[in-house]
């Protein structure tokens, strides 16, 4: 089930108004919440419903025994074993045919064949979402930064939650536990800014990223050799949009649901192109993720408390490991290395600090800006070969200046930067005068703006990039 | 610049709105959707497998379809998906 379809917005339709005339009966109201989530998850697949339960079963168990234990061996022999256990169902879906092909490669190459069988099993949807979820939940009790719930309801709720059940944003656990204790106050409902990442999120998701991704992109990263090196390098910025809008379209449109149903979700996109390091990049891109990384990866590997190389091999392992996370694809891998040695050329620069900014702003975001662009077409590109190919055909293909771009996709281009340039006061400013605004006026520019989508929207909606993750 | 802090997700600054305020928001939006692009129910409906539930579904929207088009509430739409089509040079698909 899609955010921007008719069966969302009737499902919606209808957990809407239940959930708040349960809001009196809280466990009542966390019960029903849980059971729509898993509906919602069971829409795309049924059997894995039982890997959803399963997961919040078992992680609420053991942060019950990570409780009763003493600190010592015993505690962190459980508290891995509880890590391993998570890691391990991941690794089975979704990276256990990687690594045995991988395997079996490099022994090839050492001239030591092997032979190992791979496994045929579907991915299940928001796997990797829901194992950050019950990790989170598990290392914060284990560092006792939480109390574990005595209420089962609770952990099925926190993790199987439908806004943020398929693509994020991360929702740390103490963050979204502390909300479920009591009621909703349906005064904490910032109506205005609720419809604006609602509706905003459908036109970045139907308009922007459709027509970017169909009438564009998917046709140059298919056969790169094609097209002239205007069309790649616009490929280049066409994907960086589209792969901004769907997914900050995502999260956006989950913060909204889940405000307008009582629960706040942390920010999770900050015009990520305006920045002007890669440092900088990653506080604004996929926010939840970078923090997830940074506490439960980069700082327990120690973080920037050793040695400069300490540092830096820290910084290479949570980028490359971030990378994976993303999918079993070495193009991912080399994605988030070559963030990594960004994020660590950077420091070796001392720029990122910003003590001793040696180049002017223009500049700096200049470079981070084509930096981050041209590691997208690793991240799009379907392997490591199409991905030199597409770079090959950009830096030394015929030097064609005509392009294939229609005006329609060059309009939504320009749209599409247009969000990353337009003051973040300016939105604060709309919210504020819609929610002083009478009720017709409140009901006028949500229906405007879905009704201009849909006159201009293609037929069909593909699904999110990130449902992939 | 730092991270936030996503432990604590405070309220955002706005000004409350009544739960009934909220509610007239999202059905009336609904509503007038629905009368304003009334062909996107019933084709949604046909895409399910014929059952009985489906064809008084099916029958409902199409009702609506019906209403909304001898009330002229299509126009609009249909209208501005003719000149958007026009003038991009794109097809129904």
């Amino acid at each position: 089930m899609l955010f921007p379809t008719i069966e969302f917005a009737i499902f919606f339709a209808i957990v809407f108004p239940l959930t708040w005339l349960l809001n009196d009966h809280n466990t009542a109201k966390k019960w029903f919440l849980t059971a729509v989530s898993y509906f919602f998850y069971g829409f795309w697949s049924v059997p894995f419903i039982a890997l959803l339960f399963g997961s919040s079963l078992g992680n609420f168990l053991l942060a019950l025994w990570l409780e009763r234990l003493r600190d010592g061996r015993w505690r962190r022999a459980v508290f891995w074993l509880g890590v391993a256990g998570n890691l391990a169902v991941l690794g089975y879906f979704k990276y256990y045919n990687f690594f045995v092909a991988s395997l079996i490669n490099l022994m090839l190459a050492l001239g030591l064949p092997i032979e190992l069988s791979f496994i045929e099993v579907a991915l299940p949807i928001a796997i990797s979402f829901l194992t950050f979820h019950a990790l989170s939940y598990i290392i914060d009790v284990y560092g006792r930064k939480i109390k574990p719930t005595n209420s089962l309801i609770d952990i099925l709720f926190y993790i199987s939650f439908f806004p943020h059940l398929i693509a994020g944003p991360i929702v740390r656990a103490r963050a979204f536990l502390e909300q479920t204790v009591r009621k909703s106050n349906p005064r904490d409902i910032a109506l205005g800014l609720c419809v604006f990442l609602i509706v905003g999120g459908l036109f970045k998701k139907v308009i922007i990223a459709n027509y970017l991704a169909t009438d564009f992109v998917d046709g140059v990263f298919r056969s790169p050799e094609a097209f002239s090196r205007l069309d790649l390098l616009l490929g280049m910025y066409a994907y960086a949009l589209q792969i901004y809008c769907d997914f900050s379209a995502y999260t956006d449109i989950a913060i909204g649901i889940a405000m307008l149903l009582g629960y706040r979700f942390p920010e999770n996109f900050n015009q990520p192109y305006r920045a002007l390091s890669v440092q900088d990049f990653w506080r604004r891109w996929h926010i939840t993720l970078s923090n997830w990384l940074r506490d439960y990866l980069y700082i327990p590997l120690g973080g920037s408390r050793g040695s400069r190389f300490a540092t830096y091999r820290n910084i290479m392992i949570t980028m490359g490991l971030g990378g994976l996370w993303h999918g079993a694809n070495f193009n991912f891998v080399i994605w988030g290395l070559l963030h990594g040695a960004a994020l660590v050329l950077e420091r070796m620069l001392g720029s990122a600090e910003g003590k001793r900014r040696r180049v002017p702003a223009a500049l700096a975001w200049f470079i981070t800006f084509h930096f981050v662009c041209l590691t997208w077409v690793f991240f799009r590109a379907p392997s490591l070969e199409q991905a030199m190919s597409y770079l090959n055909t950009l830096m030394f293909g015929e030097a064609v200046l005509s392009t294939t771009m229609s005006p329609l996709v060059g309009a939504v281009l320009v749209l599409g930067a247009l969000t990353q340039v337009i003051p973040v006061r300016w939105s604060d400013t709309v919210e504020s005068w819609y929610d002083r605004a009478p009720v017709p006026i409140k009901v006028a520019v949500p229906f405007a703006v879905i009704f201009a989508v849909a006159v201009a929207a293609p037929g069909g909606v593909p699904p999110f990039i990130y449902f992939q993750f | 610049m730092s991270l936030p802090d996503i432990e604590h997700v405070p309220p955002p600054r706005h000004r409350p709105q009544s739960l009934r305020t909220i509610a007239v928001v999202i059905y009336v939006t609904f509503a007038l959707l629905v009368l304003a692009i009334p062909q996107a129910v019933p084709n949604w409906l046909k895409g399910f497998e014929p059952s009985r539930p489906q064809s008084l579904l099916l029958d409902a929207a199409l009702a609506v379809q019906s209403f909304a088009n001898r009330m002229g509430a299509d126009w609009a739409y249909h209208e501005a998906r003719r000149i958007f089509l026009e003038t991009t040079g794109k097809r129904e698909d």
